[in-house]
């Protein structure tokens, strides 16, 4: 059964649609994110899965029991989740181990087992150390790290954690990463994580959950997300890509500065426009004409940007308007103003809305 | 700089502060500064021998006392509602709280006296009607610093509250009222103090049992008993200096809450 679902949900400021049909289904233990530029409505979304924000239209059920729909809601301290928000809210009146132990005190458990519980917890986030102090003596990461720690000790039916990271700077943020990973591997506990960050979504979650403008992209994991993208927006939002836009003739489609058989491309026989998604890894770079069935392309390298883990080409085909962005490793070397021929796997180039 | 600083310093405090001390401790204030003015007899008169010179100041502190303790209460509790929006137009109670700051204190009296006076209350020269007074006074004051005091409080940590199953009630217990006890401790004394020396509603509410210090000066100095005036006076500055003083202290010490979550 699912732990978590969201059916049609909706939420209006006035004029303004903060979030729109949003239909999602988490299985226990998954950890969802929702991914999408600022004032999306991924914050409205999550504080009406949290309780704070009644929808307007549509319902959410949490073990096949009705939370929220837009005549009742059940309140937040009713429903047993745990909520990091993004400026950690730890309380500041408080020590280590009391900010950790409050949601045990909330529920009754007895000192000698709320001490033990807080103990283990804060060994996990290795704080064990620091339990004595207050929080205006900790760094960022550490404050990060009993956030965490205070969400998790109450075991929760649900984890919610609304842009954990960007108060951090970015050697800390790419650690902390794996860290919320590592706790989800360990607790299992059904997690719904808000970000703006493509590469935070990527590394922490089974599914990611694309928003646009109070609406659903696309729901998929990290890797048919990159791979697949259904429409221009998250094909530009998850990672780099080229666009091609194509025409149909006859049993071809044209693009700009070569064609490919239209049996060869997904989708070329729909109707409407045929726009593609091509990222810059899938190009291969050659300097003899590749054989075999992919498709070559006869080009010219016309700029070219060093990023150390890889290299970021411009090449532009025969007669195009425009440059491909092509990535190589970074042994590919080419000189600027060499002829090179591009590889293109039509069965890598995705049609997108 | 500096000396222009002094300067100011001194035309501010320095002189008139001299001369209250020194009428305060002279047989006689024309005198001027010599030895032989000196004398504790004023003090005396004025704490044991005066009928009601003493109780006023008694009756200063309790009203003023009351007065900020209930104005901080009551100011905490509108500005919470009204900032965390738990009722619908609750800007208009925030504007009645605001509204008896542009009243003058002796018209605020005068509304005090004929709205309580008259049967069935017949509050007037009773100490309740005094500390009404004083309390709707400073009002303002108090909700002034109370709803700055709870709007920097980021609402995210009473919600990190009820999601781990606290109610409000609890956030408030434990979060809130921690963590503004300094700023309410601020707002008490900024309340407080100016609250032992109200003259302008006192002087036409207090009854023979309920005169207040400021009212006693007053009449003394009505009477051109300058002496005795700045001894009282002196009193009353030397009670309320500690008071200060601790305030500071606790306010300073507070180490905890340096990184108030903003
Ligand atoms: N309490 C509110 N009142 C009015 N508008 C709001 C409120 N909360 C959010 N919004 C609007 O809803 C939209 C989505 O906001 P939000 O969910 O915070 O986006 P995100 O978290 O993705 O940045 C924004 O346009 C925002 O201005
Ligand atoms: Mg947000």
């Amino acid at each position: 059964m699912s732990k978590l679902v969201l059916k049609n949900v909706a939420r209006r400021y006035g004029a303004v649609e903060a979030v729109a049909d949003f239909s999602l289904e988490l299985v226990p233990g998954e950890f969802v994110s929702l991914l999408g530029p600022s004032g999306c409505g991924k914050t409205t979304t999550l504080r009406m899965i949290a309780g704070f924000v009644p929808p307007s239209a549509g319902t959410i059920d949490m073990d096949g029991r009705q939370i929220s729909s837009p005549s009742s809601v059940v309140p937040p301290e009713k429903r047993r989740m745990s909520m990091i928000f993004q400026s950690y809210a730890i309380w500041p009146n408080m020590t280590v181990g009391e900010n950790v132990g409050f949601g045990l005190q909330v529920r009754r458990l007895s000192r000698g087992e709320i001490d033990r519980k807080v103990d283990a917890i804060l060994d996990v986030v290795q704080m064990r150390n620091l339990k004595g102090r207050y929080p205006a003596e900790l760094s960022g990461g550490q404050q990060q790290r009993v956030a965490l720690a205070r969400a998790i000790v109450v075991e929760p039916e649900v984890l919610l954690l609304d842009e954990p990271l960007s108060n951090l700077d970015a050697n800390l943020r790419e650690e902390m990463r794996f860290e919320i990973r590592r706790l989800h591997d360990e607790f299992k506990i059904t997690t719904v994580y808000v970000t703006h960050d493509q590469s935070e979504a990527m590394v922490t979650s089974d599914r990611i959950v694309v928003m646009n403008k109070g609406r659903i992209e696309q729901i998929d994991t990290p890797h048919v997300l990159y791979a697949r993208p259904r429409s221009r927006f998250v094909a530009g939002f998850i990672g780099r890509t080229n666009f091609l836009e194509g025409s149909r003739q006859g049993s071809e489609v044209r693009f700009d500065g070569f064609s490919a058989a239209a049996s060869a491309l997904e989708g070329a026989n729909g109707t409407g426009g045929l726009l593609y998604s091509l990222r810059p890894q899938a190009i291969g770079l050659a300097t003899q004409k590749p054989n075999g069935g992919v498709l070559a392309v006869e080009a010219e390298i016309a700029g070219r940007s060093y990023l150390g883990e890889y290299w970021d080409y411009q090449v532009k085909p025969l007669g195009a308007a425009k440059p491909l962005r092509v990535s190589t490793g970074p042994n590919a070397v080419f000189e600027i103003g060499t002829r090179v021929w591009l590889e293109i796997d039509p069965s890598a180039m995705v049609r997108v809305e | 700089m500096f000396g222009y600083a002094v300067f100011v310093a001194a035309l501010a405090m320095f002189l008139p502060y001299l001369f209250l001390i020194q009428a305060a401790f002279a047989k006689a204030w024309g005198r001027g500064f010599g030895l032989e003015n000196i004398s504790l007899r004023n003090f005396h008169f004025v704490l044991f021998e005066h009928g009601t010179a003493a109780k006023s100041v008694l009756n200063s502190f309790v009203n003023a006392g009351v007065s900020a303790t209930s104005v901080v209460i009551l100011t905490l509790g509108v500005a919470y509602i009204v900032t965390r929006r738990l009722v619908p137009f609750g800007g208009i109670l925030g504007f009645l709280c605001i509204a008896p700051f542009v009243i003058p204190g002796v018209v605020l009296a005068i509304g005090f006296y004929a709205a309580y006076a008259p049967p069935p209350l017949a509050l007037c020269g009773t100490a309740p009607i005094l500390i009404l007074a004083f309390t709707t006074r400073f009002l303002p004051i108090g909700y002034v610093n109370a709803s700055a005091a709870i709007r920097s409080l980021n609402p995210e940590m009473e919600e990190a509250v009820c999601v781990l199953g606290g109610s409000r009630l609890t956030a408030l217990r434990r979060v809130v009222a921690p963590l503004l006890k300094r700023s309410l401790l601020g707002a008490w004394l900024l309340i407080f103090i100016p609250a032992t020396r109200e003259l302008s509603a006192a002087i036409f509410l207090y009854g023979p049992n309920t005169k207040v210090a400021s009212v006693m000066i007053f009449d003394m100095s009505e009477e051109g008993n300058f002496e005795y005036l700045a001894a009282l006076a002196l009193i009353l500055q030397v009670l309320t200096l500690p008071l200060l003083w601790i305030g500071q202290k606790a306010l300073g010490r507070d180490f905890m809450l340096r990184r108030t979550a903003t």
